[in-house]
């Protein structure tokens, strides 16, 4: 895996400025909203050629709707979204079905996502004939290429979804994004639904396929575990804001962020000679009010949080190379040393 | 100790394009007081129907077909209706992975552990709420008073997880079975169910058959392991022992394809093929066709559950006598 590019070194493929995505909430008078939700709330990341940045959160977090943004399956209230250099929020039409080519997205559920109707050939083919590539000889030599990448027979052509297992079927849906042959592929929880020993033949494939095809992935999941394989650099959001950011080995082993390191602990690794830490803190109920109160989101469940927590809401800022936390409290010493020790 | 469940040879099949196929195949374990249990495997392998077959729940049109389930000397096949609701509940209680399917929509989850108490004992209604806010207190329901009014869609996942497992304590059942209970739920809230659900099989004596696909589940919170595949249990003993020491290629293969927090970009190890539908099982070892070290007499004979030193079996021909 290529190592992640030093910032200024080269342009990011992609680059996410204070996006916002809000969702109506509730029903006021007249039938409009009583108020709104920012699922995803002033964040701003860079995604580099080559790397695959992980992003990890709770339900809720709003990681599903930062990826459905980027690829403008959902319109954003505000923001920028740089493609290249190129803002995707402000092309439309033609130009931006385009621009759509170069990224694609491949969904967590591989039984709802692929038409049950339709032929494992006109899946793979459908986003060819939507951009009017190629005729129909073409089209069928391009799945059968496309099946064989990712590890099909072409006898899978002529089939239906519903034959094949749920590892088979996100097989296809891989294959219909890579179709295009995009830039960017951003992955929302791609084998969360699969079996263990399935999830792995997957990770592999996907990790595989950005080696043999200089692929970009935006890697969305909830379980540690897979997000720190296959990331170079991780990314945790918590309820609509990226908390912490950094190298996958940095962010792991170093964590600032009190929210990265409740994650962290509430890992289960499957040898029963790692002691568990004990946990600490409140229970990690999520909080449905749509309008947070001042003040830092994780301090109604934080260990650590003091008054200041509570008044402002902190920002984004860079304690390592490369590594931004948004905590008040993580360069203070005791913050980030008591758990190591415990 | 004693064995509060002792299940023999049990079989449950569905019909499949008209003959009845088995999808738990002759499937023996048992369960001591008190003691936490995992049955592990992937989808498909029968683990989801065990459990089910142990409270008669098996949905038609499938059916046990065969065997023996004893609850403390007593044959659960061989039960009445009205023993049977009793048994149910009161001797083994169940939840599931989705709490949110398992709660009625337009009642408030007070009234429904009520009536689940109301159920098994004569209480009025009001003494029964007074135990679903008892039970709400001791599953960690945070002001449980209030909680009884509430609707299932006004708590969260971890929360109604809560709801039903203070609805399985109702009737001080002697042997919880927990269906996947925290894998619609997140990792933080994942271990405070499974740290609570812990925490009650020891101060209740409660035994625990923890039914997971999750290898990092069954390593801290059980005891004891069964491995499930194809309908039939391929490893069995200590979890700390078949962690260090798989025995069954099959259970190998599982640890290892697991992504670690800190394993690097070490490539993962993957088990080639995929789970055979029940109807079409293969002769002889069924994970024969997916195995690194498959000979020709796997192909021969369904390999033997064999006991081995320390409270081990492994059903592989390749596996010798003594420690695997």
């Amino acid at each position: 895996m290529s190592e992640p590019r030093p910032e200024g070194s080269n342009a990011p493929l992609v680059e996410v400025r204070r996006l916002v995505h809000r969702y109506p909430v509730g029903r006021g008078w007249l039938g409009g909203p009583r108020g709104y939700l920012n699922a995803v709330d002033d964040v701003s990341f860079r995604v580099w050629k080559g790397e695959t940045l992980g992003l990890v959160g709770e339900t809720g977090s709003g990681k599903t709707t930062l990826g459905r943004c980027l690829v403008r399956l959902l319109t954003p209230a505000s923001g920028e979204i740089l493609f290249e250099g190129e803002d995707l929020l402000a092309l439309k039409g033609e130009a931006l079905r385009r621009k759509r080519r170069d990224f694609q997205i491949i969904f967590q559920d591989p039984y709802g996502s692929l038409n049950p109707r339709m032929r494992v050939e006109s899946i793979v083919t459908e986003p060819l004939a939507i951009h009017r590539m190629g005729d129909r000889r073409q089209r069928r030599l391009r799945a059968t290429n496309l099946l064989e990448q990712v590890g099909m027979e072409a006898s899978a052509l002529p089939r239906f979804p519903h034959e094949f297992s749920g590892g088979q079927r996100q097989r296809i849906g891989i294959a219909r994004a890579l179709a295009l042959n995009p830039k960017f592929v951003i992955c929302d929880e791609p084998v969360s639904a699969l079996d263990v020993s399935v999830q792995a033949q997957i990770i592999n494939l996907l990790q595989d396929l950005q080696e043999r095809l200089g692929l970009t992935y935006l890697f969305i999941a909830h379980g540690l575990q897979v997000v720190a394989h296959i990331s170079t650099r991780v990314a945790v959001m918590f309820q609509g804001r990226i908390v912490e950011m950094g190298c996958r080995e940095e962010l792991f082993q170093r964590p600032l962020h009190p929210y990265t390191r409740s994650l962290l602990d509430a890992v289960l690794d499957p040898d029963p000679g790692v002691p568990r830490p004990a946990h600490q803190g409140p229970p990690a109920e999520p909080a449905a009010a749509p309008s947070p109160a001042p003040g830092c989101r994780f301090a109604p469940r934080c260990p650590i949080a003091e008054a200041c927590c509570r008044e402002e809401e902190p920002a984004l800022r860079e304690l390592a190379p490369g590594h931004t936390v948004a905590c008040h409290l993580a360069d203070r010493p005791s913050a980030g040393d008591s758990k190591a020790e415990a | 100790m004693a064995a509060v469940l002792d299940v023999r040879d049990l079989i449950v099949s569905f019909p499949i394009e008209g003959r009845p196929v088995p999808v738990v195949n002759g499937v023996d374990f048992h369960v001591e007081e008190g003691e936490p249990v995992a049955l592990v495997g992937e989808s498909g392998c029968g683990k989801t129907m065990t459990g089910l077959a142990l409270l008669r729940l098996v949905p038609p049109p499938g059916a046990i077909t065969g065997g023996s389930i004893r609850f403390r000397g007593q044959e659960v096949l061989g039960m009445s209706e009205p023993d049977l609701c009793s048994h149910r509940g009161k001797s083994v209680a169940m939840i599931f992975q989705e709490p949110q399917s398992a709660l009625n929509p337009v009642l408030t989850v007070g009234f429904q552990v009520a009536e689940a108490i109301r159920a098994h004992e004569k209480v009025s209604r009001r003494q029964a709420l007074d135990r679903a806010a008892e039970l709400f207190g001791r599953v960690a329901l945070s002001d449980p008073q209030r909680r009884l009014a509430d609707y299932p869609h006004q708590l969260s996942g971890g929360q109604r997880q809560r709801v039903m497992i203070a609805m399985a304590l109702a009737s001080g059942p002697s042997l919880l079975v927990a269906d996947e209970p925290t894998t619609a739920l997140d990792v933080t809230v994942q271990s405070q169910i499974l740290d609570l659900l812990a925490s009650l099989s020891e101060s209740l004596g409660m035994a625990l058959l923890l039914i997971t696909h999750d290898l990092g589940v069954v390593a801290h919170f059980s005891r004891r392991i069964y491995v499930m595949y194809c309908g039939r249990i391929v490893e069995s003993g200590p979890v700390a022992a078949v962690f260090r020491s798989p025995g069954h290629p099959y259970t190998r293969a599982l640890l290892q394809s697991v992504p670690r927090l800190h394993d690097g970009d070490s490539r993962l190890r993957t088990i080639p093929g995929a789970v055979p539908p029940p109807q079409s099982l293969p002769a002889g070892c069924a994970f024969a066709p997916r195995c690194p070290l498959a000979e020709e007499r796997c192909r021969q004979a369904v390999p033997e559950l064999r006991p081995m030193a320390n409270g081990r079996a492994v059903r592989c021909v390749l596996v010798g006598g003594g420690e695997p």
